[in-house]
């Protein structure tokens, strides 16, 4: 048996009954999206689960140049979704490639691997350096920037996360993600994600994380301000890996060390600029 | 704490009481269906690979409850009047089963993959192989199985 103090079960079908179930339940309910993770954690805590996959919340919608997806949409149904493809050179469908295996990511869903705020998460870096926003219900929706889930001061219990929406992007802006492993299948050693915005040779806007350090992925200011106002040449790129390795703390777990995290940050850096660069030039691949 | 579900097993609809807490893996092999083999038991091996709607995944990061009223489809169902289905046929044509442990996972991967990509490439075949782990062999002759199964369904409808 995987969840060996379950008491209770439940499969909502509208929004308001799930957070009434949530709220009436002990200390030990948890939402449930595909339960993955949660099967993994195998935590005797879980004594209640509210299971969201009776709710109407698997779909993807472009809404001009914005990509609406549900929080229960599968990493499969988004990587295999043509408003995926088209987004920002197909950033999106790149990363979750390297997401798991099939077989997971045909279970797991978007909404699922935001809010469980694993530090090995791929899709929270990125999405997060694309600024996504995310909607929440608690009996009211309301909406915010996906950097709310991961505010220290976040209080989220009893609430539900319904939708991430990545954003339209201006022309002139390009994205990455760089993951490190160290086997097709395994989380993250480390990973980071990128996105630059160029107005002529000027860069006017970046966005970059780094995720797995092994802690939970961590906006990097520095290597940011090195880039506004350059070229992305690469001694600005240089300077921008430099500063996300000094920024960045890292840690020691099975993985890797602490120091050859801090490695990985400079590299990931960099090859993820490159990567964004070359997208901003028109160069696929 | 127990609970009555219906799952629909390779078209048969059961009704099966199991545990809140256990795996869909677990309910699988108490109904017979000893092909959901319990590999790692983490989603990490894929010998668990059924269909559950149609779909690939790994029966052991399923909990049972959540699929009540779902369609599961595994290895017994593949048989047509005693004969092997085209794709186990071809694994044993070409030598793909060696201790036999990951086959069904294999297989459930292969069945969705030529489902929804009945002409897939090599590398695609390889990539939704990602999640079945293989210690015996070194994944190409059943690589060259699902491949030939394609041609062979091709050939099928074009004719």
């Amino acid at each position: 048996m995987a969840l060996t103090h379950l008491q209770s079960y439940a499969r909502p079908i509208d929004l308001d009954s799930a957070v009434e179930l949530l709220r009436g339940g002990d200390r030990g309910t948890r939402l449930m999206a595909a339960g993955t993770d949660l099967i993994l954690s195998g935590s005797g805590e879980i004594t209640g689960l509210v299971d969201l996959g009776g709710l109407d919340l698997t779909y993807i919608e472009e809404r001009d140049g914005a990509v609406a997806i549900g929080a229960m949409t599968t990493l499969t149904e988004l990587l295999e979704h043509p408003a995926a493809a088209a987004y920002l050179d197909g950033v999106v469908s790149e990363m979750l490639r390297r997401v798991g295996s099939p077989l997971l990511r045909n279970l797991a869903t978007v909404g699922g691997n935001l809010v469980r705020k694993q530090p090995w998460s791929d899709v929270i870096p990125l999405f997060r350096a694309l600024g996504a926003s995310i909607t929440l219900f608690d009996g009211d929706e309301r909406s915010g920037p996906i950097d709310d889930l991961y505010a220290e001061a976040a209080h989220l219990t009893g609430t539900i996360l319904t939708e991430v929406v990545l954003p339209p992007q201006p022309a002139g802006t390009a994205a990455s993600f760089w993951k490190f492993t160290r086997s097709a299948v395994d989380i993250a050693t480390l990973n980071c994600a990128a996105l630059v915005q160029a107005e002529g040779d000027r860069c006017i806007r970046a966005r970059i994380f780094v995720g797995a350090t092994p802690r939970l992925a961590v906006a990097v200011p520095s290597a940011e301000a090195a880039l506004v106002g350059t070229d992305l040449s690469a001694t600005t790129i240089a300077a921008a890996a430099r500063a996300a390795a000094d920024e960045v703390s890292t840690g020691d777990d099975l993985r890797a060390t602490a120091a050859y995290r801090t490695r990985l940050v400079s590299v990931g850096i960099t090859r993820c600029l490159e990567q964004a660069k070359r997208r901003l030039e028109g160069v696929t691949s | 704490m127990k609970q009555m579900i219906v799952l629909t097993i390779n078209g048969t609809q059961r009704a099966i009481e199991t545990e809140l807490g256990d795996t869909l893996l677990e309910v699988l092999r108490r109904e017979g269906m000893k092909s959901v083999k319990l590999g790692c038991d983490t989603g990490d091996c894929g010998s668990c690979a059924v269909l559950l709607k149609g779909t690939a995944v790994n029966a052991c990061m399923v909990l049972a409850v959540a699929a009540d009223g779902k369609d599961v489809d595994t290895v017994e169902g593949l048989e047509r009047d005693g004969r092997l289905h085209p794709m186990q046929q071809a694994m044993v044509d070409a030598g793909a089963v060696q201790c036999g442990f990951c086959t069904p996972g294999i297989l459930m991967s292969g069945i969705d993959l030529l489902s929804h990509n009945p002409d897939p490439t090599e590398d695609e075949i390889k990539e939704a192989l990602g999640g079945n782990l293989c210690r015996c062999t070194g994944y190409v002759k059943q690589v060259d199985a699902i491949l030939v199964t394609a041609r062979l369904q091709a050939g099928e409808t074009d004719a």
